[in-house]
C-alpha cells in the first residue's frame, strides 16, 4: 500500500470543507433514512447532481456519509413505527418494536446507533486494508480478464438479486444492451441512436439511475399512502447504553460487522440479506433464544451492525474492481465517473488521492454518525410523521431539477421520466432494477474489453480460455447462473439424501426464515 | 399475464437490437447481437418460469399467486395512475412555461387532489419547496434552469 496516498486521503478528509460536508451528509442521511419509503439509494441518486459542482473528494465524502447515516436512520422508523425506513432495517423491527412498545424506545435506538457505528467502523477498516490488496492483484488484469470479470459481475448481480434469478439476469442483460447505445468505442459507428444527437454519447447512466430509483419509489408512495398521521412510539428514556450493555453486545456487533462486510463483498447481496443473516446468527449464538422477537437488545444490534458494515463491504469490489457491490455503491461509482475518474483497476493508483479520501470519509462518517445520532435522533423522529403523499411530489421536483443539472438538458429529464415509468412497470412485474443499472455501467466495459480481447486473440474466442484467471472467473460466472436453476437444489437434495441414507429430505426440515 | 407480456416486450427489444446490429461493422455489432440473443432466451424463460409456477400451484390446490389472480389495490392503482399522469404533464409543462410557472401548479394539485394537506398548508409547502430549489440550484449552483416561458 502506498503510504503517501493513504496520508493524502486522510489529510483531504480532514479539511474543513470535507468535514462540513460529512456533517451535512450524515444529518441528511439520518433524516432520509428515518422516512419510511425513502431508500438510501434514492437519496444518493437525488443528491448526486448536487455534488457535480464540488471537488470529487468532497462530493464523494458527502455521498458516503449520507449512505452510512441512512442505514442507521432506517432503524428509527423500524423501532418507532414498526415500518422499516430502509429495506435493510426490516429485521430490526422484530426486537426493536417490542422494546419501543414497552417504553424502552430510547434504549433500542441507542443500541441501534452503537451497533451501526461498530459495523460501519469494522467495514471502514476492511475497506482500508482489503481494497488496496485486491486492487494490486487486479492491476495485473488485461482486457481478457476484465471481460471475464465484467461477465462474472453481471451474472452474480443478476442471479443473486431478490426474487427470480431469471428476472434478475433479464434486467442485467437489458442494462448491458442499453449500455451499447451510442458511438461504438472502436469504430465510431453510432448504434441504436435513432439518429438522435442526444444519444450519440450513449445513455447517461446517472439519468437512468435517478429515473429508475426515484420515480418508481415516488409513485409507490402515492399508491400505498394512507390519509392520516402515522403513529410513532415516544422516546422517553435515555439513549446511550451503559458500559455493561455495551460490553455484553460487543462480540455480537463485531461478528455481525464481519458478516456485513462479507455479504457486502458479494455483488447483488445487499443490506437486507446481511441483516437477516446476522440476526439468525445472533439467535444461534444466544444462550436464551426464546427472548428473540420480544425485545432482545441483541436482536437490534446484529442487523444494525450488519447493514452498516455492508456499506464498506460493497465498496471493496466497487473501488478495487470497478464492479459495484450494490445499487448505492453504483451511485458512488457514478459520482467518480461524473468527475472523469473511470472505475477499474487503476482507481487505487491513478486516482489514489480521491479513492483514499472516500475510504477515510467512510471511517470518519461513523464518528459523525455516533455524534449526530445521539443529538438528532429525537428530532429525526419528527420526520417519520411526514405523510408519504407530501414526500412523493417533492421527490419528483428534485428528480427533474437534479436530472437537468447533469447536462443542462431537458431531453435528459424526459429520458429520466421514461426510465422512471418503465422502472415502475418492471417493478410491478417483480423485475429487480439494480441489475439493470449495473448492466448499464458494465456494458461499455464489456464492449471495449471484448473487442480488445478478440484483437489479441486474432478473432478467436479461445483467448478467454487461455488465461487461467479469465477461465476461473468465467467458470464462477457459469456456476453463479447454474446455482439459480433448479439443477443445484436437485443435486443438493440427492447428495444429502444419499448421505443420510434415510430418504428424508433435510431441506424440508428446520426452515427458520 | 404480466410475465407473458414481459416476454413479448423482451423478445421485441432483443429482435430490434439483434437485427439492427447486423447492419453494423463486426466490431460494433458483435456484443449487442450476442447480448440480444441472451435477452431473447431469458425472455422465453420468464414465461416458462411463470407457466411452471402456475402449474405447481394448481397441482398443490392453491390459488395462483402470479398473473391476474392477485387482487390489485384498485384505489392505489388509480392514485398511482393519476400521479404518473401529473408527472408527465409537469415535465411537459416545464419545457413550455418554465420551472417557476410549472412547479407551483404541479405541487399544489398533487397535494390537493391526493388530499394529503389542507389548502393553506399546501400553499405554504409549495412556496417553500419552489424557493428552496430556486435558491440551491439556480442561485447557489448557477443552474441554467428554464425559469419562465421562452416566448
Amino acid at each position: 500500500m502506498d503510504q503517501s496516498v493513504v496520508l493524502i486521503g486522510l489529510a483531504n478528509v480532514l479539511s474543513p470543507m470535507n468535514l462540513a460536508v460529512i456533517a451535512g451528509g450524515t444529518l441528511l442521511g439520518l433524516f432520509v433514512g428515518a422516512m419510511p419509503g425513502l431508500s438510501a439509494t434514492m437519496a444518493l441518486a437525488l443528491l448526486l447532481p448536487l455534488t457535480f459542482s464540488l471537488d470529487p473528494a468532497t462530493g464523494l465524502s458527502m455521498l458516503a456519509s449520507l449512505y452510512l447515516a441512512a442505514m442507521y436512520g432506517g432503524s428509527i422508523a423500524a423501532i418507532l413505527l414498526r415500518t422499516p425506513g430502509t429495506p435493510a432495517a426490516a429485521a430490526t423491527i422484530l426486537d426493536g418494536s417490542p422494546m419501543a412498545a414497552s417504553g424502552r424506545a430510547g434504549r433500542a435506538l441507542g443500541i441501534s446507533l452503537l451497533a451501526s457505528f461498530t459495523g460501519g467502523l469494522v467495514s471502514g477498516i476492511a475497506l482500508l486494508t482489503v481494497a488496496p490488496l485486491l486492487g494490486r492483484i487486479v492491476l495485473n488484469f488485461g482486457p481478457v480478464e476484465l471481460f471475464a470479470l465484467a461477465v462474472l459481475g453481471i451474472t452474480i448481480i443478476g442471479s443473486l438479486s431478490q426474487g427470480s434469478a431469471i428476472r434478475g439476469l433479464f434486467a442485467g442483460t437489458i442494462g448491458l444492451l442499453l449500455g451499447t447505445v451510442g458511438m461504438d468505442p472502436t469504430t465510431g459507428t453510432p448504434r441504436f441512436t435513432f439518429d438522435n444527437i442526444h444519444l450519440f454519447s450513449g445513455i447517461e447512466f446517472t439519468v437512468a439511475l435517478i429515473g429508475l430509483f426515484s420515480v418508481p419509489q415516488a409513485i409507490r408512495l402515492i399508491e400505498t399512502s394512507q390519509v392520516g398521521q402515522k403513529l410513532a412510539s415516544r422516546v422517553t428514556d435515555r439513549m446511550l447504553p451503559g458500559l455493561r450493555d455495551t460490553l455484553r453486545l460487543a462480540p455480537n456487533m463485531l461478528r455481525s460487522g464481519v458478516i456485513g462486510v462479507v455479504v457486502g463483498l458479494i455483488p447483488g447481496a445487499g443490506g437486507d440479506t446481511a441483516s437477516w443473516f446476522a440476526y439468525n446468527e445472533a439467535r444461534r449464538f444466544a444462550k436464551d433464544k426464546s427472548r428473540f422477537g420480544k425485545g432482545e437488545p441483541a436482536g437490534i444490534a446484529a442487523p444494525e451492525a450488519a447493514n452498516n458494515a455492508v456499506v464498506g463491504g460493497a465498496l471493496i469490489p466497487t473501488l478495487a474492481l470497478g464492479i459495484p457491490g450494490s445499487s448505492s455503491a453504483a451511485i458512488l461509482l457514478g459520482a467518480l465517473m461524473v468527475h472523469g475518474i473511470l472505475p477499474g483497476p487503476t482507481l487505487m493508483t491513478d486516482h489514489g488521492d480521491v479513492t483514499y479520501t472516500l475510504i477515510w470519509a467512510v471511517i470518519l462518517a461513523n464518528l459523525a454518525l455516533l455524534l449526530f445520532g445521539l443529538f438528532f435522533t429525537r428530532i429525526a423522529v419528527m420526520v417519520t410523521r411526514i405523510p408519504d403523499g407530501v414526500l412523493a411530489p417533492i421527490i419528483i421536483v428534485f428528480c427533474v431539477v437534479g436530472t437537468f443539472a447533469i447536462n443542462n438538458s431537458l431531453f435528459d429529464v424526459i429520458f429520466m421520466l421514461g426510465f422512471g415509468l418503465v422502472g415502475y412497470l418492471l417493478d410491478k412485474c417483480q423485475v429487480p432494477l439494480a441489475p439493470m443499472v449495473i448492466g448499464l455501467i458494465l456494458g461499455p466495459v464489456l464492449d471495449t474489453s471484448l473487442h480488445q480481447s478478440l484483437l489479441i486473440g486474432q478473432g478467436s474466442w479461445g483467448i478467454f480460455l487461455q488465461s487461467p484467471i479469465a477461465t476461473v472467473l468465467l467458470l464462477l460466472a457459469a456456476v453463479s447462473i447454474l446455482q439459480a436453476t433448479p439443477l443445484f437444489p436437485m443435486l443438493y437434495r440427492r447428495i444429502r439424501k444419499r448421505r443420510n441414507g434415510d430418504g428424508t429430505d433435510p431441506t424440508q426440515m428446520n426452515k427458520t426464515d | 399475464m404480466a410475465r407473458y407480456i414481459l416476454t413479448i416486450v423482451g423478445l421485441g427489444i432483443a429482435a430490434y437490437f439483434y437485427f439492427e446490429a447486423q447492419g453494423y461493422p463486426t466490431a460494433a455489432g458483435q456484443l449487442p447481437a450476442l447480448v440480444a440473443l441472451v435477452v431473447a432466451g431469458l425472455s422465453l424463460l420468464i414465461s416458462v418460469e411463470a407457466f411452471w409456477a402456475r402449474r405447481r400451484e394448481a397441482a398443490q390446490g392453491r390459488a395462483p399467486v402470479t398473473g391476474t389472480a392477485q387482487l390489485p389495490n384498485l384505489k392505489g392503482v388509480f392514485r398511482a395512475t393519476v400521479f404518473a399522469s401529473m408527472i408527465v404533464a409537469y415535465v411537459w409543462s416545464i419545457e413550455q412555461i418554465g420551472y417557476l410557472l410549472a412547479t407551483p401548479p404541479y405541487l399544489l394539485s398533487s397535494f390537493l387532489l391526493l388530499r394529503v394537506l389542507r389548502p393553506s398548508l399546501a400553499i405554504l409547502v409549495t412556496a417553500l419547496i419552489v424557493a428552496v430549489v430556486y435558491l440551491v440550484f439556480v442561485v447557489l449552483l448557477n443552474l441554467p434552469l428554464p425559469l419562465l416561458p421562452a416566448w
